[in-house]
């Protein structure tokens, strides 16, 4: 008891903080409850989300439909545009004025982005620059200079052109940075619908300049007169900010970090672009007839019933359309069907395969997956585009649903890695050899392989799961992180990812400046490990570690078809999984979400116990076998090398009772006092006594703390004295009434001795400290020392090199000998 | 008003394209330890973003990191070269770049030295690796001695950092050091 006191006693401070943020405090003793529920913490469940997680009875969200008529300008890099756009109000509120979101505003030199950009700083996408520090000067790189001359030379940003009702009256908008409000005459009641109608046009940022979701590349070296671009049309029209339950207007200023969420609705949008230019867009082509030639046309016809990709724009015509020169336009028509977003690509660079994914049964039976690259992609992209998109909607829809669009594309551009609704911009490339060859890295086509999963994920999570990542970036990302690792697992296991496994996230879950996943996405510090890996690592754990698979998986799939076009929270989340799996989560929930607690479980002690016969034949023989069992006393042992003699060997004919007869010697008075003790049980106390010394079972007391602070299962290796292994796995629970020390009691059968034990060794918890997991402690060499020891071995073999090396010319017979000698 | 130089500099003008797939970290690994009395450094980095910058550095023809063990060492070269450890007294600890080794989709760089005599007066840590060729590029250090874990991050803009020194006394909240 005093000893629980005295541990506790060090986490007040503890205690006190994490109980106060929730407004319960735990003021007397040291008790943190890492197990309390998480309903004070969750916002009250009422008709629109459930208490289950599940979307409520009155559940509702707005749409909003739009026609859009696009223009692009090749040569002056800009676009016009007007659209029609039709917003629904279900909810059952009226709506004084509307919020739409205008990203390209964020290229504005006026932006609070540009503005508010730290000289040298970080939280820009853009060029290198460093502030000047004590004698160092500053520096800024071409690269940067670059950019602020593209923003001198060219405005950036949207110029509406004006918003006007369908009777041709304007209507009153007001800019905000990224956002634009429009003002309405009367307010839009709940069932009502408003048309109105936006022009605009906007230059194209050059991605590699300005540093974007999207943009132009300009390719300079193309044979063609004034070299060909890409270009990536993303976040490019004015989108109806949403509008829910749980925050009204999601009117956030774009900074850039956050991505976002819209609402759903369709889309009818008309392209037209050069003629010689092939359009991947969001939705299904409407005019095949006008802009794809015969051949096009019976090429994709196969491609949808192919067993592998096929041409549709073979390489050699790609080839040929970089020279082209033309100087008519094309129109392209596209339909999109519950969408939340849209976006498209041009180029007469594009080369473009397709291979129809099916599922039977499903609403959608054929999905064209489909990949546009330039040369630059080359066999890279021709390989593993495609086959990457396939494999990603095979493994996803196991965990979620069946894909929901008819069309998913990965197209190669300037753009790193970025997602819309059925279709995905994908940078990786190959690299110009000198001698005319492109070839790849294992890293590159680990990242493409990689890369599309990850883009085609987001197809799933968020553009039909629809949580909002300006908000919460995890839950999108968290999850799409950990299915693109199962994905890539799935894949192969050979190759060399870095997917955000639990043991991966050590470095960053002991480091200080970390914050909590459940935070609001502009204020994350380290947000890669924040939203994406920790997340990830988690999912990790409660699948392979804490529910199992069935269950997780289950609950996984519960939450997506439950939410599948809808909006959630991650309290839908928390609780849906709950739900599912019938497994109380809170405590991980809590402490993986809500702290920045890590894992490090340290087994200090076991002890051995054998339970007494109170046999007086038996229990004494045992004591003196203990006594004989110590070693002998030094001094004793001295004086017999030195062969001094005793006195009893110098007496040997004087001896008594006691010779014989040890202090260990049982008496009938143990006897008798033995056998009251059998007479005084109960019938059925006896059975068990009995029993369980017949059985003379192997007893050991286990004694573990919690050092880094997070509840975990403790998963067990013990290992027997005679080599045999056996795993155990004790759920978190046992941590519930004490979250410092715990003690556990093994009952071992009698030839089960132990002899060693292991915490957590498939390291698949996170625990930060490796040493203290082994009792008896082992020596764990550090990574250094680690590599130091094996670095004369095998490892570091560059067998690719060594194995051109030519074998050596035998040396003569007698050259051989006068060696030997 | 002052001046103060500004200069154009040679920082290479790729910069790996920061997206919805997770943005990169390096991360440093500070040992003190006390067992072999070394001040062990280890660096962990993503293969596909030290891929680009080594490209972007050395123009190295062949920088497949994950298969190239010249790649390999000449990363490890150039990380030596942008990590530097400072003593008071402006006196460099030198560290001897012990090698690298590829684990799954990281590259790992080690460098050793003893340990600094005076540890309770700290050194300064100056990290420049990737920042000048990678968009928005985080490295994270965690100096570690016993439990106690000190966190620095390098951005694009972070000079020199103090280490404070181990201090001896024992780690609050460790239970173990008040076991009976």
């Amino acid at each position: 008891m005093k000893r629980s006191l005295l541990l506790l006693g060090l986490s007040v401070g503890l205690s006190l903080t994490s109980a106060s943020a929730q407004g319960i405090q735990q003021t007397k003793g040291t008790f943190v409850d890492k197990f309390r529920q998480l309903d004070e913490v969750l916002p009250t469940p009422n008709a629109y989300r459930n208490a289950g997680g599940k979307p409520g009875h009155e559940y509702w969200q707005q749409q909003a439909d739009y026609v859009i008529e696009a223009r692009l300008d090749e040569k002056a890099r800009r676009l016009s545009s007007t659209a029609t756009i039709t917003y629904k109000n279900n909810s059952p509120d009226s709506l004084e004025f509307l919020w739409l979101h205008l990203d390209q505003n964020i290229f504005r030199q006026d932006s609070i982005k540009e503005l508010a950009t730290d000289f040298g700083g970080v939280g820009r996408r853009g060029p290198s620059t460093t502030a000047p520090s004590g004698k160092e000067p500053g520096k800024v790189s071409f690269g940067e200079l670059r950019r602020h001359q593209g923003f001198e030379d060219r405005y950036y940003g949207f110029e509406i052109g004006g918003v006007t009702q369908p009777n041709g009256e304007a209507l009153n908008h007001t800019i905000v940075g990224t956002l634009m409000r429009i003002d309405l005459d009367t307010p839009l009641e709940p069932s009502g619908t408003i048309t109105f109608h936006v022009g605009w046009s906007h230059n194209i940022v050059e991605e590699n300049v300005i540093g974007a979701r999207s943009g132009f590349e300009h390719f300079p070296k193309d044979l063609r007169e004034g070299g060909n671009d890409i270009f990536l049309l993303a976040q490019w029209f004015p989108r109806m900010a949403a509008y829910s339950d749980y925050e009204g207007w999601h009117n956030k200023e774009f900074l850039g970090r956050g991505e976002f969420t819209l609402e759903f609705g369709n889309y009818e949008v008309s392209i037209t672009v050069p003629s010689d230019h092939i359009v991947a867009s969001t939705g299904v082509l409407q005019n095949p007839d006008d802009v794809l030639t015969e051949i096009q046309k019976e090429r994709l016809a196969e491609a949808a019933r192919a067993e592998a990709p096929m041409f549709i724009v073979t390489p050699e015509e790609a080839l040929k359309n970089e020279s082209s020169i033309v100087d008519g336009m094309k129109t392209w028509r596209f339909k999109a069907e519950n969408v939340r977003d849209f976006a498209w690509a041009s180029s007469r660079k594009f080369m473009w395969d397709a291979q129809g994914y099916l599922q039977p049964g499903a609403e959608v039976e054929t999905v064209m997956a489909m990949s546009f690259w330039p040369k630059e992609g080359g066999e890279l992209w021709r390989k593993y585009s495609t086959a990457s998109v396939i494999h990603t909607m095979e493994v996803y829809s196991r965990f979620s649903f069946d894909f929901p669009y008819p069309v998913i594309q990965s197209v190669n551009g300037p753009v790193g890695g970025m997602e819309y609704p059925m279709i995905t911009f994908n940078g990786p490339r190959t690299k110009l050899q000198d001698d005319g060859d492109r070839t790849y890295s294992m890293a590159e086509k680990v990242y493409l392989v990689g890369v599309v999963i990850h883009e085609v994920g987001h197809n799933y999570f968020p553009m039909v799961v629809n949580s909002d990542e300006r908000q919460w970036t995890w839950i999108d990302e968290g999850i799409n992180s950990f299915l693109d690792s199962v994905a890539g697992y799935e894949w192969d296991p050979k190759m060399p990812w870095t997917r955000s496994l639990p043991r991966d996230l050590i470095p960053y879950m002991i480091s200080q400046n970390q914050v909590p996943i459940m935070t609001q996405s502009d204020s994350i510090l380290q947000f890669g490990p924040n939203a994406y890996g920790k997340p990830s690592a988690a999912l990790h754990l409660l699948r392979d570690t804490i529910l199992g698979r069935d269950l997780f998986d289950h609950a996984l799939k519960t939450f997506s078809r439950r939410w599948k076009f809808k909006r959630p929270t991650p309290a839908d989340f928390f609780r849906t999984m709950e739900e599912a799996s019938g497994v109380d989560l809170d405590w991980f929930w809590r402490g993986w979400f809500y702290t920045t607690d890590h894992v490090d479980i340290s087994l200090d002690h076991i002890y051995r116990l054998r339970l007494d016969t109170e046999d007086p034949d038996v229990d004494f023989n045992r004591l003196r076998q203990e006594e004989q069992d110590k070693p002998g006393k030094v001094g004793v042992k001295l004086n017999e090398e030195a062969g001094v003699k005793t006195w009893v060997d110098r007496h040997p004919g004087v001896t008594d009772f006691y010779d014989d007869n040890d202090i260990y010697t049982p008496t009938n008075k143990e006897r008798n006092e033995y056998r009251k003790f059998l007479d005084k049980l109960e019938d059925w106390e006896r059975e068990v006594f009995v029993r369980a010394v017949k059985e003379d079972k192997n007893y050991y007391v286990l004694e573990f703390s919690n050092v880094g602070g997070l509840v975990m299962p403790i998963i067990l290796k013990l290992e027997f004295a005679d080599g045999r292994t056996e795993r155990m796995h004790i759920p978190a629970e046992i941590w519930r009434r004490n979250p410092h020390t715990v003690r556990k009691l093994l009952i071992l059968e009698k030839e089960n001795e132990l002899a060693s034990v292991v915490v957590d060794p498939d390291w698949e918890t996170a625990d930060a400290d490796v040493e203290n997991n082994f009792y008896p402690r082992r020596i764990i060499p550090s990574r250094l020392e680690a590599f130091k020891a094996k670095r004369s071995g095998f490892s570091t073999r560059d067998i690719m090199q060594d194995i051109k090396t030519e074998l050596d010319e035998e040396k003569d017979e007698s050259d051989k000998k006068a060696k030997e000698q | 008003m002052r001046f103060r130089a500004l200069v154009i500099a040679f920082m290479a003008s790729f910069v790996l394209p920061l997206t919805a797939h997770e943005q990169k970290t390096a991360l440093t690994d500070i040992f003190i330890n006390e067992r072999t009395g070394n001040l062990e450094v280890a660096h962990r980095f993503i293969i596909h973003d030290a891929e680009h910058s080594l490209h972007e550095t050395t123009k190295l023809e062949n920088v497949d990191l994950a298969q190239s063990t010249a790649a390999q060492a000449a990363f490890a070269k150039y990380v030596a070269d942008r990590f530097n450890l400072i003593l008071p007294g402006e006196k460099e600890l030198k560290l001897t770049l012990i090698g690298q080794e590829r684990e799954r989709g990281y590259l790992w760089v080690y460098q050793e030295t003893k340990i600094p005599v005076h540890l309770e007066s700290g050194f300064t840590i100056e990290n420049r690796i990737l920042r000048d060729v990678v968009k928005k590029q985080v490295n994270t250090v965690n100096v570690r001695f016993r439990s106690e874990v000190t966190t620095f991050v390098f951005k694009e803009n972070t000079g020199p950092k103090r280490y404070q020194g181990a201090s001896l006394r024992m780690p609050t909240g460790e239970h173990s050091t008040l076991k009976p």
